[in-house]
């Protein structure tokens, strides 16, 4: 098992933090931080749970991924878009802690 | 047909539990149909460092620093980015509406900038340029006076935020990580470029009671209310003693 952390700044200035854990091939644990805003707030643990298992050769799809998870549960993001989760996610990956 | 009345709690000040459950409860009220309308301003004593519901307090907050200083520590129930309240040099304000009452923005942003007037038109008041800047900043030509932060639930909506009176930036770098790695005299000019105070913006020490007494005025003219001093009810002090354990517990402190 491999941990991985990246901090990513989004365009505009709210920080993205990521800290996870790589299990044969895949996204077995991950913790999405930050100062950006969502609504409603228990959605961020929904949407780390439905990462979980994501395989890390299949990355690429983590903006659809996230995407399909926001526009399904009503989520609104403030100071974020699904593409700097997923660039975030995809930094972490290439960094490990 | 009248001004509308809403409920002014002014509060003085308290421990950061107390303060974030006083908000809370005011809110679960507002849920349950039994809060009216409220603006509150408060401060907090001893100085407290709080942080965003979706942030890690190890990542942002030197907890050493904060236990030596005696700065409370508190994860909010809202999201975005640390806020360092200084006793004696910060004010903060909460405002608690139905959605319902109709005025608010349903688009969060544009409720950011509704509910920030209040802000925005007492600083004015005050001589200052303020301004609102998205997402949730006021700002004085490009340095930001204020932070603001909304959740909503339940068809209630809370907003608080805090206004710079006089900042005590070597306690900032100690309390806070960020740029901690970078506590140069460069660091500190930079922070000093983004950020402003009453003070340094009004060239005096500025007077609590008299800084409270505008932005509520302000808060009337952006409302269009009428605030009238009140109080908490039994219930929300009740909801309140009960939400302070939460807020003093260490698994939602460290929940992140």
């Amino acid at each position: 098992m491999s941990v991985c952390e990246a901090e990513y700044k989004v365009a505009g200035g709210k920080m993205i933090r990521i800290r996870l854990n790589v299990k044969e091939g895949a996204l077995s644990s991950i913790r999405i931080t930050g100062d950006f805003f969502m609504h409603p707030e228990e959605a961020l643990e929904k949407l780390e749970s439905s990462l979980r298992g994501v395989k890390v050769e299949e990355a690429e799809g983590l903006e659809r991924h996230i995407d399909a998870f926001l526009s399904e549960n009503h989520v609104t993001v403030l100071g974020a878009a699904s593409r700097d989760f997923a660039a975030a996610i995809l930094k972490a990956l290439r960094t490990p802690a | 047909m009248g001004v509308e009345e809403w409920r002014y709690l002014d509060h003085g000040a308290s421990d950061a539990c107390t303060n974030m459950a006083v908000d809370e409860a005011v809110l679960q009220g507002s849920i349950r149909g039994v809060s009216p309308p409220t603006l509150r301003l408060y401060t907090w004593k001893p100085s407290a460092v709080s942080i965003g519901f979706f942030q890690s307090v190890e990542q942002e907050v030197d907890l050493e620093a904060c236990r030596e200083l005696g700065v409370d520590v508190i994860r909010r129930i809202t999201g975005g980015g640390a806020v360092y309240h200084d006793r004696q040099g910060e004010l903060t304000y909460s405002i608690v509406v139905p959605e319902s009452w109709g005025k608010t923005p349903k688009d969060f942003l544009e409720s950011y900038r509704f509910l920030c007037r209040g802000l925005v038109l007492g600083l004015r008041q005050m001589g200052v340029e303020a301004e609102f800047t998205p997402i949730n900043d006021i700002t004085v030509r490009g340095r930001k006076i204020s932070g603001n932060a909304q959740t909503r639930r339940s068809g209630s909506i809370l907003q608080h935020g805090t206004l710079l009176l006089q900042t005590d930036i070597p306690t900032i770098f100690r309390v806070l990580k960020v740029s901690k790695e970078k506590l140069s005299d460069k660091a500190v000019r930079a922070f000093e470029g983004r950020v402003t105070t009453l003070l340094k913006e009004t060239g005096r020490k500025p007077e609590l009671e008299r800084v409270k007494e505008t932005l509520k005025k302000g808060f009337e003219e952006a409302l269009e209310v009428r605030l009238t001093p009140g109080r908490l009810t039994e219930g929300e002090r009740a909801e309140a003693e009960k939400l302070k354990r939460k807020y003093s517990s260490r698994e939602w402190t460290f929940r992140r």
